[in-house]
Order: C-alpha cells, then sequence, then structure tokens
C-alpha cells in the first residue's frame, strides 16, 4: 500500500521537480544554519563554524542528488538531463540533424497517411450500431457463360419478402432501390438521387432524424400518402435549412410527398449516397417490370452468420433464384464495401513499411558515421565516470528525441499527403457509374485522427530505439577491442556497407513494383475501348414524363435539335454508355421461341439506341455495314465480337435473324467490343438495336452522345438551352465528357500506380543518400591513402574509379537482392494487375537500370570529392 | 577516528521513526544530533544521509514535515511521526527485535 503510494508520489514528484528543489534548498540551507549556530555556540568563529557545518552535513550537491534519487527516480532525472543535452547535440549538427529529420519524417509521414486510410476503410467499423451485424444477401447467380458473373446483392421481391417474415435469425431484413425524381417548386427543377427503402432500415442502423421521424411500416403500402425524408445536404440546398419543412408536402416527379423528417449531416445507407428516401413498397402480383431490391439485414444477437446463412437458405429453399442448386450467402456489409480495396491497401501498408525501414536503415548509417566522429567525446564521458549502460542510455534518448521530431514533422507530412490523396482519389461523382468507378469507399472518413496519432508516436519511439540500438550496440562491442582502431574501422564499413545494400534492395523491390504497377496502368489506359472517347460529350436527360411515347419524342427532338448545333459532327440518345454499371438484360434466341420457353445463353446487354448513336460515340464496324437510314433500321441489329464469337450462331452472323418474344432482327453488322463494365473486364455480349428503351426509374434520364469537332465541353451550354426549351420541366445530369468516363473507369489503377510510384521515388532518393553518405564517409576515412595514391601518379579516373568501384560493388549486390526479392513477392501483385504479368520483364528491366543511374549519381560527388583531395594536406593531416 | 558503520537497510528508517517516536518532532538537524547521541560517536554519518530517508518516510506517510521557527528564532522543517509511521514502527521494531535475536544466537553458535 505505502510502495504504491510512495511510487505514485515519485512520479508526481517528477512533475513537481522544481518546487521539490527549492524546498530542499531551503532545508540544507536551515540545517547548515543550526548547525553553525551549534559550533558557534561552542566557541568557533564564524568562519571555522560554517566549515564546520559544511564538513558535517558532508556535499550538499551530493545530499541534493542522493534526495533526488530518493524523491524521484535517478533515471527520470537522467532522462531529463540527456534529453537537454541531446537537443543541444542534435541543434549543434544541425545538417546531420536535418538529414536525419527529413528521412524520418518522409518515411513516418508515409505511414501515417497509409495508416490514416487503412484504419478508417479497413478497420474502423461502419458508423452503424452493431456494423458487424449487418450482412447482405447475396442470390445464387446465374453464372451462364457469356452473362455477366457480378454478384449483386439483390433478390427477387417475393424471396425479400419471404426472409423478412420467416427468417428467425436475422433481427432485420430491409430492402432498398435506387430510384430518382425531379424536384420542382423550389427553384430550377433538379434530378434527385434518391433511395427507396424498407421502414426497418432506420432502426437497424441506428439512426436518428435529425429533424421529424423516420418512416412507419404502415408507409410501406401502396396506397398509402406519400412520404419523403431529406437528406441533410438536400435540406441545405434545396429548402435554406427551414425547420418547417418537416410536415409540407414537396413535388417529386409532379405528386406531392409530405416531408416527415431530416436526416443529420453524413447518414447514408451503407456506400449508398442518395438525396432523399422514399418506403419501399413490394410490387404487388400484377406488376410488369420487377425490379429486384438490394437486401440487408442485421444478425439477430448471438446468432453466427453461419448459422443465418442456413436459416435463410432454408427459408428461400423453394424460391425461383435457388433453382440453379446455388446457395444465397451472407457477406458482411464492410467485408463487401472494401474487398475490392483491401488487397491494394495492403500492398500499400507493406510498401510504406519499406519505406521507413529504409528511412531507418538510412538513419542508422547516418549514426554510425557519427558514432566514430564521437569517440573521443565518448571517452572522455567514460573516464569522468559515465558507464556504458549511462552512455548507451544517453545514445538511445539522443536517437528517441531525433525519431520525435522527425514523427512530428512527418506527421505534418501526413497531413498534406492526406489532402493529395482525397483529390488523387476523387472521382466523377454519380452512382451510374458503380463501385468501379469509385477509386477509394469511405473517402470521407479518412482523416488522419488520434487514433492515428496515437500510432505515429508508437512508430516514431520504435524507429528511434530501432535505429538507436544498432550504433548503441556497436559501441558496446568497439569497447571491447579499443586498441585496435583499424579493425574497427574496418569493421565499421562492413556493417555500413551491408545495411546500404539493405536499403538498395529493400528500394528495389519497391522499384519493381511501382514499375510494375506503372506498366500495368499504361496497358489498361491503352485498351481497345470500342469507341472513339475524343471529342464526345454526353450527359443525361429527364423530361417531366421519363417514361411513354412523350418520352421518346423528347429524345428524338433533343438529337434533332442537337445535331443541328453548329461544330457537332454526331449526335445520338441510348439507354447505356460504356461504363456505366448498367445491364439491361433480354433473352434473346437464334431462333423463334414460344411462350413459356426460354432460350439457352448467352443473354447479351441489350442497348436501345437512336442511329445517331454511332458515329456519336465512334463505334467501329468491323465487319458487315451500321443501319440503314430511316424505318427500315428497326429490323436491323448490331451485334458485338464477343457475341459474334460466342457460339450463339452457328455459322457467320451477319445476316443472320435474333429473335426475342415477337420481335426479331437482323444482323448487318458486328462491332468493335465494349468493355461495359470496366477496361480491365473481359469483352461481354452486346445486342444493339434501334429503339427507344425507357431508363429505369433509379437512373436520371436517358443518355445523350454528342460528336463535336472541336472541345466538346462548349455544347454543354447549349445542350442545357434546348433542353430547357423542349420542356421547362427537364433536368440535365452528369455532364461529361467519354474521355472524363474512361478516365475515370481506372482510377483506382491509376491511385495505386501513383501511390506505389511516389513511395519507391522516395524509396530510391534515400537509398541514394545512403549510398552518398557511406561513399562521402570512405573517401574522407581514406583521404591519406588516396592522397599517397595521387602523390605517386594516379590519374583522375583512376582514383574516381576507386570510388565507383565502391559504389557498384555495392550496388551490384543490392540490385541484384532487390530483383530476386521482387521476384519471389511479385505474385501478390497479381491481383490488381492488368495485362501485366508478375515477372514482367520490362518492369524489371526498367528498375535494375534506374536504380543503377541513381546509384552512379549519388556516387558521383564523393567521387569527384576523391579527386580534389590535396596530397600535401592529406599527409600532412595525420 | 571512529569506525564508521555501514548501517544496514532499513535500520535508519527505523531510527527516525524511533528518535521522533519517543522525542516528538524534530528538523533534520535535531535528528543528526541525536543519532550522533545514540551512537556515542560523532560524525558517524554525513548528516546529508539523512536527507533521502527523510524523503523515502514522508512519501510512505509515515513522518510529515512542516515549516516551523526553531526556539532560536531560525526557520526549520519538523517532521512528526504520523499515525501509520506509529503502526510501522511497531512493526518494525518487532521484526528487527526477532532478527537481531537470531544474528545473536547465529554468531554465538559460530563461536
Amino acid at each position: 500500500m505505502s510502495g504504491l503510494r510512495r511510487f505514485l508520489l515519485r512520479i508526481s514528484a517528477f512533475f513537481r521537480h522544481d518546487a521539490a528543489e527549492e524546498d530542499l534548498a531551503r532545508e540544507v540551507a536551515a540545517h547548515l544554519a543550526l548547525l553553525e549556530d551549534e559550533y558557534r555556540r561552542r566557541g568557533m568563529t564564524r568562519d571555522e563554524a560554517t566549515f564546520a557545518a559544511k564538513r558535517a552535513l558532508g556535499s550538499t550537491a551530493h545530499t541534493k542528488d542522493l534526495h533526488r534519487d530518493s524523491r524521484s527516480f535517478a533515471w527520470v532525472d537522467d532522462l531529463r538531463r540527456d534529453a537537454r543535452h541531446a537537443a543541444r547535440m542534435l541543434a549543434h549538427n544541425s545538417s546531420f540533424t536535418a538529414v536525419a529529420v527529413l528521412t524520418l519524417a518522409l518515411g513516418i509521414g508515409a505511414n501515417t497517411a497509409i495508416f490514416s486510410v487503412v484504419n478508417a476503410v479497413l478497420v474502423r467499423p461502419l458508423p452503424y450500431a452493431d456494423a458487424d451485424r449487418l450482412v447482405l444477401v447475396f442470390a445464387p447467380t446465374r453464372g451462364a457463360p457469356g452473362v455477366s458473373n457480378r454478384r449483386v446483392p439483390a433478390l427477387f421481391p417475393t424471396t425479400f419478402d419471404a426472409l423478412r417474415t420467416h427468417t428467425r435469425s436475422l433481427s432485420h431484413v430491409v430492402g432498398y432501390v435506387q430510384t430518382s425524381s425531379t424536384l420542382t417548386g423550389q427553384g430550377d427543377p433538379v434530378r434527385l438521387a434518391g433511395i427507396q427503402v424498407s421502414a426497418a432500415a432506420f432502426p437497424m442502423l441506428g439512426a436518428l432524424p435529425l429533424l421529424g421521424r423516420t418512416f412507419e411500416p404502415r408507409e410501406e403500402a401502396s396506397g398509402v400518402n406519400a412520404v419523403v425524408i431529406l437528406s441533410y445536404a438536400t435540406w441545405q440546398r434545396y429548402f435554406n435549412e427551414d425547420a418547417a419543412v418537416v410536415g409540407k408536402a414537396i413535388a417529386l416527379d409532379g405528386q406531392g410527398h409530405t416531408v416527415v423528417g431530416v436526416m443529420p449531416d453524413g447518414f447514408t445507407l451503407p456506400n449508398t449516397p442518395a438525396q432523399y428516401w422514399v418506403p419501399y413498397t413490394l410490387p404487388g402480383p400484377n406488376a410488369g417490370a420487377v425490379i429486384s431490391p438490394f437486401v440487408m439485414a442485421r444478425l439477430r444477437d448471438g446468432v453466427s452468420r453461419q448459422a443465418a446463412e442456413d436459416d435463410v437458405n432454408a427459408v428461400a429453399s423453394g424460391s425461383a433464384e435457388r433453382s440453379s442448386g446455388r446457395l444465397y450467402e451472407l457477406v458482411g456489409v464492410q467485408d463487401e464495401i472494401v474487398a475490392s480495396v483491401r488487397p491494394a491497401l495492403l500492398i500499400l501498408a507493406a510498401a510504406v513499411g519499406l519505406v521507413l525501414l529504409i528511412a531507418c536503415v538510412n538513419v542508422a548509417n547516418l549514426l554510425l558515421a557519427r558514432l566514430a566522429v564521437r569517440e573521443h567525446e565518448m571517452a572522455v564521458r567514460r573516464a569522468v565516470g559515465a558507464g556504458p549502460g549511462r552512455l548507451i542510455r544517453q545514445l538511445l534518448t539522443e536517437n528517441v528525441l531525433l525519431a520525435l521530431i522527425g514523427g512530428a514533422a512527418g506527421t505534418a507530412l501526413a497531413f498534406g499527403g492526406i489532402q493529395v490523396l482525397r483529390v488523387l482519389a476523387t472521382t466523377l461523382d454519380r452512382r451510374d457509374l458503380g463501385g468501379a468507378g469509385v477509386s477509394l469507399p469511405r473517402l470521407d472518413e479518412i482523416a488522419i485522427d488520434a487514433t492515428a496519432l496515437t500510432f505515429t508516436v508508437g512508430v516514431a519511439l520504435l524507429t528511434g530505439i530501432a535505429f538507436g540500438l544498432l550504433p548503441a550496440l556497436r559501441y558496446l562491442r568497439s569497447r571491447s577491442h579499443e586498441m585496435d582502431v583499424l579493425r574497427e574501422r574496418a569493421g565499421s564499413n562492413r556493417i555500413r556497407g551491408a545495411l546500404v545494400v539493405a536499403e538498395i534492395a529493400m528500394a528495389v523491390m519497391l522499384l519493381v513494383g511501382g514499375a510494375l504497377l506503372m506498366h500495368s496502368f499504361l496497358r489498361l489506359s491503352n485498351v481497345e475501348t470500342g469507341y472513339d472517347p475524343t471529342n464526345v460529350i454526353t450527359f443525361q436527360a429527364s423530361p417531366r414524363r421519363s417514361s411513354g411515347p412523350e418520352a421518346r419524342v423528347f429524345a428524338e427532338q433533343l438529337v434533332e435539335r442537337l445535331q443541328s448545333l453548329p461544330g457537332v459532327s454526331a449526335a445520338g440518345y441510348a439507354n447505356n454508355l460504356p461504363l456505366v454499371q448498367l445491364s439491361f438484360g433480354r433473352d434473346v434466341g437464334a431462333r423463334p421461341y414460344g411462350p413459356g420457353e426460354a432460350p439457352p445463353p448467352p443473354y447479351p446487354g441489350l442497348h436501345g439506341i437512336s442511329p445517331g448513336f454511332v458515329n456519336a460515340m465512334g463505334m467501329t464496324v468491323v465487319e458487315g455495314r451500321s443501319f440503314t437510314e430511316g424505318e427500315p433500321a428497326r429490323r436491323e441489329a448490331l451485334i458485338s465480337r464477343a457475341f459474334a464469337r460466342s457460339g450463339f450462331f452457328d455459322g457467320p452472323p451477319v445476316g443472320r435473324q435474333i429473335y426475342s418474344g415477337r420481335n426479331a432482327w437482323e444482323v448487318v453488322g458486328i462491332v468493335e467490343d465494349f468493355r461495359q463494365f470496366g477496361l480491365e473486364q473481359q469483352p461481354q455480349s452486346e445486342l444493339y438495336i434501334i429503339d427507344f428503351l425507357p431508363p429505369p426509374p433509379g437512373l436520371s434520364g436517358t443518355y445523350f452522345a454528342v460528336r463535336t469537332e472541336a472541345d466538346p465541353t462548349a455544347v454543354a451550354q447549349s445542350a442545357r438551352a434546348i433542353v430547357r426549351q423542349l420542356d421547362p420541366q427537364a433536368t440535365v445530369d452528369n455532364i461529361a465528357t467519354m474521355e472524363q468516363i474512361v478516365s475515370n473507369a481506372i482510377s483506382r489503377p491509376r491511385l495505386y500506380a501513383v501511390l506505389l510510384g511516389i513511395f519507391a521515388g522516395v524509396a530510391v532518393a534515400l537509398a541514394g543518400i545512403g549510398i552518398y553518405g557511406v561513399l562521402a564517409y570512405v573517401v574522407a576515412q581514406r583521404a591519406r591513402e588516396i592522397g599517397i595514391r595521387m602523390a605517386l601518379g594516379a590519374r583522375r579516373a583512376q582514383v574516381v574509379g576507386l570510388v565507383l568501384r565502391q559504389s557498384a560493388v555495392l550496388t551490384a549486390i543490392g540490385v541484384i537482392a532487390g530483383v530476386s526479392g521482387a521476384a519471389a513477392l511479385s505474385r501478390y501483385l497479381e491481383d490488381i494487375l492488368f495485362g501485366v504479368r508478375p515477372l514482367d520483364p520490362p518492369a524489371f528491366v526498367v528498375a535494375a537500370v534506374a536504380f543503377t543511374l541513381v546509384a552512379l549519381l549519388a556516387a558521383y560527388g564523393p567521387a569527384r570529392r576523391a579527386t580534389q583531395v590535396d596530397p600535401l594536406v592529406a599527409l600532412r593531416s595525420e | 577516528m571512529a569506525e564508521r558503520v555501514e548501517l544496514l537497510q532499513g535500520t535508519l528508517d527505523l531510527i527516525v521513526l524511533r528518535a521522533l517516536s519517543t522525542m516528538g518532532p524534530q528538523h533534520a538537524y535535531g535528528l543528526a544530533s541525536r543519532l550522533e547521541q545514540v551512537a556515542e560517536h560523532p560524525l558517524l554519518l554525513n548528516q546529508g544521509t539523512l536527507y533521502p530517508a527523510l524523503v523515502r518516510l514522508e512519501q510512505k506517510g509515515w513522518i510529515k514535515g512542516a515549516w516551523q521557527r526553531t526556539e532560536s528564532n531560525r526557520e526549520a522543517k519538523y517532521y512528526r511521526i504520523t499515525r501509520a509511521g506509529s503502526r510501522a514502527l511497531e512493526k518494525q521494531a518487532e521484526r528487527w527485535r526477532r532478527l537481531a535475536g537470531l544474528v545473536d544466537k547465529l554468531l554465538v553458535n559460530e563461536l
């Protein structure tokens, strides 16, 4: 008990250091005074008494030291002194300190930044109640050849209803469907992206409204008065943050909806941003086209995912989706959201780890060099009584202080880095481009927070100890054979050489990784798109009534007006654009099928386009011809190469018929493949017909494409004006050039390539500094030898060769080690590489050559300095 | 000069506690003088060595220091034994008596 009390007091004494010192000084002075009184009473003179008193008390300094040791912790006091001394040392050697701090700042800063990303994206739970119990329900995929195998967590509405009613393992089952509508009556009409969502979603996520309430289950029934919940941003932008909006009616697609609530800032369904929410209503039995809702659920407390999955499969065993015999799957919401970026983020984390290691090695190297210079200082300290432990502690204190300063500078770098990352990772803000068009999910949540700062401090302390330990141990060993100075120096150079080789190897590995990603990205950006994305602008327009004959007339008129604009060479509409993550499947057959009969796969993606779209998009007809002019074109079809090769037709496809229900089209030509779902994806079967297919409700309207002779963005303004003239209630959205859309589709690999490229660049620069440091040290050490050689007639070239040879040996070993290491590890990059094998020879060659050049550059300075050695000075110096 | 006796660890604490318990509040100098009397040797120890013991005891809560005036009107920090200190003194004294008895016996038997 008193032990603990004393421990705590000693800690507090450390912080009340000055007050305690003062009290002690006062007490010692009083003690001396009393002693003096006593001695004077015994008849001593004043001076004698003072002297005797001091002798009796002993050394006041020693007394105070003893007092301090008992009062607080001796090592704490030492630490205070060491820190002060270390700060002086670092300030004194400003150039050493600057290089070391910069090196550490780069290493620690990069790690802090990537840690923040990994923590925010992969580790931190989603911002919902019991986020780890939230799952998405995936239906068994059809998995037919030639059909998109992308898993989508959408179920038939009947299956969803069955799960909601009958499962016992799920506490909430929620369906949601993307929708959109035009908001009128609040300034210009605007197209808003919304979600139809089950009322249970809000309690499931633990989400409370900022104003009003969320939905009640009865509001899901069709025929009940329409209600809507606004997002914070919508409320702010279109309703001026009017708190009285709750209870008012607003017009969505011309229909009155009562606002029942406003959600707080930042609330969305997981990874599903929306500007408003309306209740999800199960389609009735007589509904026409049925949209499958996404299904999210929460596991009941204490139920495992596996048990819930069994439950779901038991409940849904009779459903149409199960016919294939495959099973429903439950996937954690967070796992699903981050699955696509997890491997790459882990690779980046490993890469920055390497950068930090290189930084540590670099600083350790600098410290070793400095230790040699400080031998004298250490000897003096030893002579006045510092034990080895004490000296090592001093060295460690200096290094930890260095690391902490580096960490502070690194944190500043990391703050900047995160800003840059946000810019790099920002993609077009539209949901029709899907998850692949988003380079980092949860981007808004990435910030340098307390966790990241704790991590930074931890890393700084660890690195300080790690790179400081080596020189300290080195110092200990050097004590054992102090006399053997020559051997000692040789040993020290060997260690420093080994460190530089390790550094080079790591840097080369990163460089190979960066080169692989770069090469892969180049491949991806040069992929044959199947169309010509230059000088094409696209947008979506939605008239007041987005389906029915009026919508078609609107689209036809708009295209006609666009075509007549000056500088426009072609214009057209389509139900889909390349890289938009939508598929309009339709069962088609090579022969007529009766009702109840199902044709075999493939089921091509269906593109309903206007004749002008072929030219506006710059599609390439590789066989046959394009559509004819006028009405007969409605009986014609174009197919993609992949469709032509799919085995759908036995024989050449051009001239054959394609049937779907009562419709039939003649294949008149084959066009170059689109990679509809991403440039890295295999092309799939696509079918193009001349038809207006109304956009599904989740879309902001029909797509329009306009090809221009010059800068296509100039057309955007005119297009808006035309749309407004045709229908004052119409909206224009998602204006983007095809080049922007293509660039957006490869934003993720670009981000990876840029980040790894930056890390590789930093690593190479650090390794270069490492080589430079070692050589400069060696040249300084061997100045005498070089001087003698020059005095004996060595030519400049020979001296340069001497230094370069040393560098070449280090570089060669390091590059070979790095290339081997990269060869062993690059297979981990396989998943994020496109069109490039992990053992891609160009990447390896480029990395090795580039690094060798950097090494030469780094060696050049010391080599030049060697030639400037003045033999006379060098010989006299010792 | 008298032979210096190395004080066993803990002995000094016991002596200080005992002195404060019998003599009432004392300052460091008073305690040092008392120690010299008991030991019957002057300058048995540097009076400064008392300070670590005083800090230790104060941090354990066994004694408590406060600034006061001496009879000669000098200021000095007076230490008094606390209740916890008295209890500790009893316990420690008992331990010492037992230990001392044991050591005595051992020494006698060795002879």
